[in-house]
């Protein structure tokens, strides 16, 4: 598994790593291990699961985070603010595009 | 031309794409099977999915909204056949079904969605290439093959995983099966002879604006589907 880095330490950031959690973020079915920080966005967190799936420049506002309960998650929020905890798994789709 | 369609892509390479799609379902099975998903079967390109709600299985509704006595009662919401024949230069075609025949069928519920505040209906009665219902959301075959959707083409999508399996199942879930929360039951007593009409229906709505008390738009599927 690859060395995982949250998204404030990516930046340079004074983060110590014993505070990141590690998160599972399911991308369109493909399981993400991604650490992120209580104080993070959570709108980078869904940065850091869509580049490391190959999804590089996506807008995340296009894209839909929910628990496994299929809860909405709000990307304005922090990570601690969402009680995202670490093991959790998460699951992040494309907005759903629908007609009807 | 094979079964009516063209063949387009080399069936080894369809074929290879879809055991990807099932080797990451496999990763992903304990939270699928949580959430009521059930993989029925895997034949010919085809994958056959079954989706439960029950107060038991489903983890969002209201407890014991649908229960046989204390014991939770399973429900097969939606059950799908993804057909992946020239995946992924299609995407996949879904067609609803009969969980226990296999046959094409009209599902239990319909597809109510919040569209900007507006509560709108994914489950189109006719498709007009097929004559059968259709789930009209953008990943599924049925969508971008529509004449009202041919500005929407696939290619502009397939990168992002739209047509992944675990997309799709995803979105049927959260439209059709997620929000079932109760069974209307309506009982009609005639003179004689004529039979008692017994009438179910499953109730369909907001389960995160029940949880917090907010009022719900509820939409009941009619009997007999679309």
């Amino acid at each position: 598994m690859r060395a995982l880095r949250s998204a404030a330490a990516r930046r340079g950031e004074d983060v110590p790593e014993n505070n990141t959690i590690d998160l599972v973020v399911v991308v369109s079915g493909r399981p993400e291990p991604v650490r992120a920080h209580p104080n993070e966005k959570v709108v980078d967190v869904v940065r850091t699961a869509l580049r490391e799936s190959g999804n590089q420049g996506q807008p995340p506002e296009n894209w839909e985070l929910r628990t496994e309960q299929g809860v909405v998650i709000s990307q304005d929020q922090t990570v601690r603010e969402a009680g995202l905890l670490s093991g959790m798994t998460l699951f992040l789709n494309p907005e759903a595009g629908a007609g009807g | 031309m094979v079964e009516g369609r063209p063949q387009l892509v080399e069936p080894r390479v369809s074929e290879a794409k879809l055991k990807e799609q099932l080797r990451l379902w496999d990763t992903n099975a304990g939270v699928y099977r949580r959430r009521g998903w059930l993989l029925l079967n895997v034949e010919n390109l085809c994958v056959d999915v079954a989706m439960v709600a029950s107060a038991g299985t489903t983890p969002t509704p209201p407890a014991a909204a649908m229960g046989v006595g204390s014991l939770p009662l399973p429900i097969v919401a939606a059950c799908f056949r993804l057909d992946y024949h020239n995946f992924d230069l299609w995407p996949p075609s879904l067609t609803f079904i009969d969980p226990i025949s296999g046959d094409p069928t009209n599902p239990p519920t319909r597809a109510p969605h919040d569209e900007h505040g507006e509560i709108r209906d994914a489950l189109i009665d006719q498709h007009p290439d097929t004559g059968l219902p259709f789930l009209c959301i953008r990943g599924v075959r049925e969508y971008h093959h529509h004449p009202q959707h041919s500005g929407d083409d696939w290619l502009l999508y397939r990168e992002s995983g739209e047509g992944s399996l675990a997309a799709i199942c995803d979105r049927v879930w959260r439209y059709m099966v997620r929000n079932v929360f109760g069974i209307r039951v309506t009982v009609q007593t005639m003179p004689p002879p004529m039979p008692m009409q017994l009438d179910l229906r499953l109730m369909q709505g907001d389960i995160d604006a029940l949880k917090n008390q907010q009022t719900v738009r509820v939409v009941v599927a009619p009997t007999g589907g679309a």
